[in-house]
């Protein structure tokens, strides 16, 4: 014989036996239309030869800094170099 | 009354052709089920209604994508369940981003997620509070045996069908619902002893 805890399991279980189809609202399809026409416009500005551009930009605009790092490296490093040079220069009170 | 099932095939073609008449066909052939499928997971009807729309959405960008393996119906489901699991992974996400903000300010986003007392609209009225009990068990199964119990009890599928949406034989689809049914009654077992 099965106990109440096990009937509670069994109404539970079967308490989705006949559960009725849900209906949804059939103006959602409006909302569907003004996504795709917000996505399209978007599509209709980006062409491939704009993509290609945008990417040989940023790529040039890389090996630019690139470059730029590269051969400005020493300079930073006398720069900063010939600061301490100055400072110590100035530096009347020290011991040394 | 049933209405008249759409050829699926001549939709296909014709919204691969980017004509959206025919996806509004078979959007008002497949709303209901789609909109089921979706409330089942996020279990709100805003939220479920959002996701119908980016289903459909998503129909008409990839359509060329579907091969035909399956029926148009089991393809359409499947990206409902995708979207409806995404869905719920960001409002988990944002729900620990709103639990973190809340340590520093109390200014947060209020995030709504719809706890165990969700009342699927397709469930009679006597049967409201146990059905609550269920979804709440639901929630807790392992994700196959969910998505099969879901598919199986709640959204009424057929095995075949049910079997095609998870990709899985009918025979693993047999399995996995004995065991969602197994769990569910031990899960229930807490609930009863809770209560």
């Amino acid at each position: 014989m099965k106990t109440e805890k096990e009937n509670w399991i069994e109404e539970i279980l079967n308490c989705v036996e006949n559960i009725q189809p849900v209906q949804v609202r059939g103006d959602l399809f409006a909302g569907i239309q003004s996504r795709l026409h917000g996505s399209l416009v978007h599509l209709e500005h980006v062409s491939t030869r704009t993509v290609w551009l945008a990417a040989a930009s940023i790529a040039l605009l890389f090996a630019l800094n690139f470059a730029a790092f590269i051969y400005s490296s020493p300079q930073k490093q006398s720069a900063v170099h010939s600061s301490a040079l100055i400072q110590n220069s100035f530096d009347i009170y020290s011991n040394s | 009354m049933t209405q008249a099932q759409p050829d699926y095939t001549l939709l296909t073609a014709q919204i691969s052709k980017g004509d959206e008449h025919a996806l509004e066909k078979l959007f008002l052939s497949l709303k209901d089920s789609v909109f089921s499928v979706a409330l089942g997971y996020v279990r709100n009807t805003e939220d479920a209604e959002e996701i119908l729309q980016d289903v459909f959405v998503e129909v008409f960008h990839s359509i060329q994508t579907f091969k035909g393996d399956s029926s148009l119906k089991t393809w359409i489901t499947r990206i409902a369940i995708n979207k409806s699991l995404d869905y719920i992974k960001f409002k988990k996400r944002k729900k620990r981003f709103a639990f973190v903000t809340s340590i520093f300010s109390k200014e947060t986003g209020e995030v709504r997620i719809q706890g165990s007392d969700f009342n699927h609209p397709g469930v009679v009225m006597e049967n409201k509070e146990k059905s609550q009990y269920l979804f709440e068990a639901i929630d807790k199964l392992p994700e196959k045996q969910r998505d099969a119990f879901m598919l199986l009890k709640i959204e009424q599928m057929s095995q075949r069908e049910a079997a095609e949406v998870l990709q899985v034989t009918e025979k693993a689809l047999e399995g996995l619902m004995q065991r969602a049914k197994e769990n569910l009654r031990k899960l229930l077992s807490n609930i009863y002893e809770e209560l």
